[in-house]
Order: C-alpha cells, then sequence, then structure tokens
C-alpha cells in the first residue's frame, strides 16, 4: 500500500510540473487555464492517495467534492474574464497584455 | 498486480502532455477531457467512487463544455492568425515530455527517501462522505454557498452592459 | 454570535437581488449598515473580553459537532481591521459613479468578500482557509476587472495567475500534511507533525510559498502593483488596506502559530526576504511616477516589516507584526482614499500633471500627510509605535543588522513619501488645475474617520497596546506549551 502512495505521488508531482511548465510557457491566455486545470487534477489525486493511505478515504473524498465546486466557479469566472479581454484586445495573446508598466 | 496501475498512471500522464503541447486549442481541451477520465479511472481504483463521480461529471463534462463554448466564441475573430503567429510552438513545448521523462526516473528511483522512510498512521474510519461532509464540515459548506453566490454575482456583474458602456 | 460575521454579510449579498427591484439606493445602505454592524460587534467582543482580562479564546460549535470557528487576539485585530476598512469603502464607494445599473451586484460582491475574510480569520482548519481564501482572491479578480477596462482586465488575469500557481501550493502542502496526520484541523495537524521527516518539510514549504506568492513579498510581487494600479478606486483601497494582508501576513502567521512553530531556519528565511522588500520596495516607489503604483510599492516595503517583526518569534515581534497589521489597514487606506480623491478631483494620477493641490484641496491636503507621516514612522503617530516595537524586537533577538536595515528603510520611506507630498501637494499649482476644488463630502468623510483613528491610536498608544495587541502574545505562549 505504501508503494502504490508513492507511485501516486510521483504522477501528482508530474502532472504539477506539465501544468507549471504550460504556465509558464504557454503564449495563450487559454492555454494557460488549461496548465492551471492540469494542476488542480494532480491536487484532486494527490487528495484521494494520500486519503487512500492514512485511511481517511470519506473525509478526503470530503474535501476533494468542495475542491472541485470552488476551482469550477474560478474556472468559469477566469474563462470570463479571459473572453473579456479578447473582446477588448482582440487577441488572446499574453504578451500583447501590456498595458500595465513600471 | 502492480501492472493496471502503470496503465491507469499513463492513462493520466500521457493525455496531460498532449494537452500542453498540442498546438491547437480545441484539442488540448479534448486531450484535458480524457486526462480527466484517466484521472477518474484512477479514483475508483483509490476506492473514492464519489470523487471519482464528480470528477467525471464536473471535470470533465462542465469545464469541457465550457472551455469548448469560449474557444469557440473567440476563434472566430482570431483563430488563424493566433496558429500562424504561434510557429515556434512545438520548439517551446518539445523539451516537455524529455523533462517529464527525467523527472520520472529521478523520482522513481529516489521514491525510497521520499516515501519509504513514511510513517502513517492508519485510522479506521466509519463515518461515509455524507455524514462527515455534514456534521463536521459545515464550514465548508457555507464556503460552498458564499463561493457559488460569488460566481453568480461575479458573472452577471462583469457581463451587464451598462447604459454608460454602450 | 460569531457565526453572524459570515452570515450577515451573506444575508445582505443574497438580498441584493429584492432590493434592486424596490428600492435602487439600498443596495449601498445595505452595505454600509452591515461593515457597521461589524465593527461595533467586533468592539463588542473586544470591550467584553479584554476589558475583563480574560484570554480571549471564543469558539463556536457548528450543527452541534465540531470546533468550527475561532476568535482570538490576533483574529480579532484582524476583524477590527476587516470592519474598518469595509466600513470607509463602503462610505467611498457611495459617492464614486458606478453604473447604477450594476451598483447591486457591485455591493453584493463588496458584502461577500467581506463575509469571506471573516471566515477566513475564524476558520481553524487548513481547508477551510482554503475555501475561503479562493472565495476572498475570487471576488478580488472580479472587482478588479469591475470597470471592463483593458487594464482592470489585465491586472485581474495577472492576479488571477499568479495566485493560483499559490493556490495549487497551498493545496499540495495541505495534503502532505493530510496524509501524514489524517486530519486538517490545525490542533490535529500540529500534534500530528511532530516527527520532522521530509514530507512534513516539504508541506511547509509549500504552504509558506503560497502565503508569500498572495502577500506579494518581493521575488513573488509581480501581480500586486498591477492589481491596485489596475483597480477602480474604492476596490484599491479595499484590496491595499486589507485583502492581501488577510490572504497573505495573517493566514502565514495563523499556519504558523498554530501549526508549524518557528525554527531558526525558518526564522532567517523569512527575516531575509522581508528585508529585500523592505528596502527593494521602498526603492521601487522612488522611481514610480504613477500616484496609486509608488503606494502599492510602499505596501510591499510595509508587508516587509511584519513579516520581520514575525520572523523574530519573539511576544514583543509578534506584538509590533499584529499592531503594524492594524496600522497598515488604516493608514494604507486612508492613502488611498486621498489617491482615489485626488484622481476624482484632477482626473489624473500622474505626478507630472499634479501639484500644489494642499491650497485647492485642504482636507485631502491634510489627511494624506497624517498617513505619510504615519506610514514613514514619526512619532507620536500610530506607525511609529508599532515600527519602534518591531525594531526593538529585531535587536532584542540578536538580529543588530536587522535592525539597522529596518530604520534605514524607514528614512528611504520617508523619502519617497515627502516626493510624493512635494510633487502633489505642495509646490506651484500646474497648469489646468486651478479650477480644481476640493471633493464631495462623501469622500473626504472616509479620510477623516481613518486620520482620527492614526492619530488616536498614536496618542492613547499606552492604552491600546497593553489591552489590545498584548494578548497576541499569549498565542505564542499557548503554542510553545
Amino acid at each position: 500500500m505504501n508503494n502504490f502512495f508513492g507511485i501516486d505521488f510521483i504522477t501528482v508531482i508530474l502532472v504539477i510540473c506539465i501544468g507549471l511548465y504550460t504556465l509558464l510557457l504557454a503564449k495563450n491566455m487559454i492555454r494557460m487555464l488549461i496548465g492551471y486545470e492540469l494542476m488542480t487534477k494532480g491536487v484532486t489525486l494527490a487528495f484521494i492517495s494520500a486519503g487512500n493511505a492514512n485511511g481517511r478515504i470519506a473525509l478526503s473524498q470530503t474535501l476533494v467534492i468542495t475542491m472541485i465546486v470552488v476551482e469550477v466557479v474560478s474556472i468559469a469566472t477566469a474563462l470570463a474574464i479571459v473572453m473579456l479581454i479578447q473582446k477588448k484586445n482582440h487577441s488572446l495573446n499574453i504578451r500583447k497584455l501590456t498595458n500595465l508598466k513600471g | 498486480m502492480k501492472l493496471h496501475i502503470f496503465i491507469l498512471v499513463f492513462l493520466f500522464l500521457i493525455p496531460a502532455v498532449l494537452a500542453a503541447i498540442s498546438k491547437y486549442l480545441l484539442r488540448s481541451v479534448i486531450a484535458l477531457l480524457v486526462c480527466s477520465v484517466g484521472l477518474t479511472l484512477l479514483l475508483f481504483n483509490l476506492n473514492a467512487p464519489l470523487a471519482g463521480v464528480f470528477e467525471l461529471s464536473v471535470c470533465s463534462g462542465l469545464i469541457s463544455v465550457l472551455f469548448i463554448n469560449i474557444i469557440s466564441l473567440t476563434q472566430p475573430l482570431s483563430g488563424d492568425e493566433e496558429v500562424s503567429k504561434v510557429k515556434n510552438h512545438y520548439q517551446r513545448f518539445l523539451a516537455l515530455p524529455f523533462l517529464i521523462i527525467f523527472i520520472g526516473i529521478i523520482l522513481w528511483f529516489n521514491q525510497d527517501s521520499l516515501f519509504g522512510t513514511l510513517v502513517i498512521q492508519k485510522v479506521s474510519e466509519n463515518a461515509t462522505v455524507g455524514e462527515i461532509l455534514w456534521r463536521t464540515r459545515g464550514l465548508d459548506l457555507i464556503g460552498q454557498v458564499i463561493i457559488l453566490l460569488v460566481g453568480v454575482y461575479g458573472i452577471v456583474t462583469l457581463f451587464r452592459r451598462g447604459k454608460s458602456n454602450e | 454570535m460569531l457565526l453572524a460575521f459570515i452570515f450577515v454579510p451573506l444575508l445582505g449579498a443574497a438580498i441584493m437581488p429584492i432590493i434592486r427591484k424596490i428600492w435602487a439606493k439600498g443596495s449601498t445602505w445595505i452595505m454600509t449598515l452591515v461593515s457597521f454592524y461589524l465593527v461595533v460587534t467586533t468592539g463588542w467582543i473586544a470591550y467584553q473580553n479584554f476589558l475583563s482580562s480574560q484570554k480571549l479564546v471564543l469558539t463556536e460549535w457548528l450543527l452541534g459537532q465540531k470546533l468550527a470557528l475561532s476568535v482570538d487576539g490576533l483574529s480579532l485585530i484582524a476583524l477590527a481591521a476587516i470592519g474598518l476598512v469595509s466600513l470607509v469603502t463602503a462610505i467611498y464607494s457611495a459617492g464614486y459613479s458606478l453604473d447604477p445599473d450594476r451598483r447591486p451586484g457591485y455591493n453584493a460582491l463588496l458584502l461577500l468578500i467581506v463575509a469571506g475574510m471573516n471566515g477566513l480569520v475564524m476558520s481553524t482548519d487548513l481547508f477551510s482557509l482554503y475555501v475561503f481564501l479562493e472565495i476572498v482572491s475570487l471576488v478580488a479578480y472580479i472587482l478588479i476587472a469591475y470597470q471592463n477596462d483593458v487594464e482592470g482586465l489585465e491586472g485581474s488575469f495577472k492576479y488571477f495567475m499568479l495566485s493560483s500557481v499559490a493556490t495549487v501550493f497551498l493545496l499540495l502542502g495541505t495534503t502532505l500534511l493530510f496524509a501524514i496526520t489524517g486530519s486538517v484541523s490545525f490542533i490535529d495537524l500540529a500534534a500530528g507533525i511532530k516527527s520532522g521527516n521530509i514530507i512534513v518539510q516539504l508541506g511547509f514549504v509549500s504552504v509558506i510559498f503560497a502565503f508569500l506568492v498572495k502577500a506579494g513579498m518581493i521575488p513573488f510581487h509581480a501581480w500586486l502593483p498591477d492589481a491596485y494600479t489596475a483597480a477602480p478606486s474604492p476596490v484599491s483601497i479595499l484590496l491595499a488596506g486589507i485583502v492581501t494582508k488577510i490572504c497573505g501576513v495573517y493566514t502565514l502567521m495563523r499556519v504558523v502559530l498554530a501549526v508549524f512553530g518557528f525554527t531558526k531556519s525558518f526564522s532567517l528565511m523569512l527575516l531575509l526576504i522581508g528585508a529585500i522588500s523592505v528596502v527593494l520596495g521602498a526603492f521601487l516607489a522612488f522611481g514610480q511616477k504613477n500616484f496609486k503604483r509608488m503606494l502599492a510599492f510602499s505596501s510591499i516595503s510595509q508587508i516587509g516589516y511584519m513579516m520581520m517583526g514575525f520572523a523574530t518569534g519573539s511576544p514583543l515581534g509578534l506584538i509590533g507584526a499584529a499592531f503594524h497589521f492594524f496600522n497598515h489597514a488604516v493608514f494604507k487606506s486612508l492613502l488611498f482614499i486621498n489617491a482615489g480623491a485626488v484622481e476624482q478631483a484632477t482626473g489624473t494620477r500622474n505626478f507630472d500633471e499634479l501639484g500644489g493641490l494642499a491650497g485647492k484641496m485642504p482636507v485631502t491636503g491634510v489627511t494624506s500627510i497624517i498617513g505619510m507621516l504615519s506610514t514613514a514612522g514619526i512619532p507620536p503617530l500610530a506607525g511609529f509605535w508599532s515600527k519602534l516595537i518591531i525594531i526593538i524586537a529585531l535587536w532584542q533577538g540578536g538580529y543588530h543588522s536587522y535592525a539597522l536595515i529596518a530604520v534605514f528603510a524607514s528614512v528611504i520611506t520617508l523619502g519617497y513619501l515627502l516626493s510624493l507630498q512635494h510633487s502633489v501637494f505642495f509646490g506651484k499649482v500646474k497648469q489646468g488645475l486651478e479650477e480644481v476644488h476640493e471633493v464631495k463630502p462623501v469622500f473626504y468623510w472616509p479620510a477623516i474617520i481613518m486620520a482620527s483613528i492614526t492619530v488616536c491610536c498614536g496618542i492613547f498608544f499606552w492604552f491600546i497596546i497593553p489591552k489590545l495587541i498584548l494578548p497576541v502574545s499569549s498565542l505564542l505562549g499557548s503554542m510553545l506549551k
């Protein structure tokens, strides 16, 4: 059982690396959000495998359910903001978003 | 016995990499959906059916729909232009699979030092998910109510066009 | 009693759609009344508990089962700051020109962010803390983008991206700690992580990293000036005054006090980051031409002071950090109110186009001088005492060089704020500003309230520090046992 925990956490770390890489290198704002989504998937897996390892699987499931609700609302809000930016700027490129400087 | 775990992990990881490196956003979103399905299978395998169902319905269902909606709403204005502009797209993301394999190998061979000494006290738990959610996580439920209200008011106020803006 | 801190704003927000139909101006009144109620209730709790010289730990059991909410000295200071800043924000935004159609939604969001902050301050486990932190950040993104201008949307998106990374790291740390201890409440976590293995260390590092990003400390500060500058004036008062401090500084203090405790290496790391933020924030503020942007960098510098005071791990340092937390909420929101008033009157916040406004706008000029002197730590204003306590704590803790850095940065702070005063309020009246006159009373009354609180806290420090701030240090004692 302990070994499974190890495999799961390696997977979690890898997925978070993929998400972070996407977040840092993407130019498209929607792709940045996809990176964020990948990272939250990693965290979901981390919660459940932690709960599986220490026996409190029911508690970890309740936490994951709350987390999914929170993440959906924040992704929806972020997508709304991206859409408004695209309406104003006519581009999804983050590098074109340089009005604030200093 | 271990093999199916590996298959599930790869079912989760490979779509994740594809979602990151695919050039077209729509394909990325579909890869994300597949990745979510892989995660659901992993969760079922870890005895968490309820969380798995939530993941399947909300993350792979609702979020994919949201993403595809936004892409279809924003692409007509800038689709071809965006794709032609990111010529060096694959160059930037080429390093990703190798990096992931590299980190994976390092972690795999060091997992004894990371997780081997781990002492996890097993707690036996009798309550079901519903009991825990309603009896002990009351504050989280209030938080969920607040965040749903935030979502509703936020989206409504962001998209409401006032008279002065027209 | 404690549940009211969450439910009253929540109810206020929930009835907004009905109010909107029947009473057009009602939303502003509800926001003002709710925040006034919060200030009064906080004052009542403080009166009941501190004046009877008891150690304050109020807890409330939710739905008859487990410990859910608690208030102690540190939370009470945070609650008082939240109430005050939301009250002045409510008054200020009553006069701010918003679309009448969108005003109820705006007020509802303000109420929800207040509910979120109150919940965050009173929560007793790491996961509830995450839920409320996310509520607060989410409302902050929406409010920054509220005017639908390109700057606001850009600031909002940058804030979203950086703070979502912080959120993921917070959750990752939570899962690691949860894996070890099998619980997420502060008490069980503190009991369970005694064995300092590598997983606990990793969890600790990622949780602290998340809070440092949320607080906008120097290596991770990129979002903060953009978000403050791009937000509409009332929102920037709320953000600068309280939101980022609750999201970053309070949460860090709470988690370290309740769960991890101080270690030597953690103290040194936090001191270093705090010192870098103090000095670099002050230097970066010097170069700014934009009123709000300069204040934003000043904010980074002041957060550095709180971190340095807290990092000493001594009761005195904790008192200094908590007092500075409250003072900063007061004087920074005062300065942002002034910035908003200047922008209302002149239509610009660029220093090159401003000058000689003291004669034209006497109330704004005088209150901004008070706020500035308090920020720079000039006696007898409140900011002086908190900085003095922090510097003494640093000296007593043996961190002499850091104490000298704190004194030195205080001088730089005075320098850039004087240059701000000089270019905005004194000197010759610039062209095009001859017609400027004082703003509406609804814009300068919040400034008067905040300025008088700063002066009172400074003059009556001998009453306030022992009675209201000192109970904070007992948190440290309970932790060490």
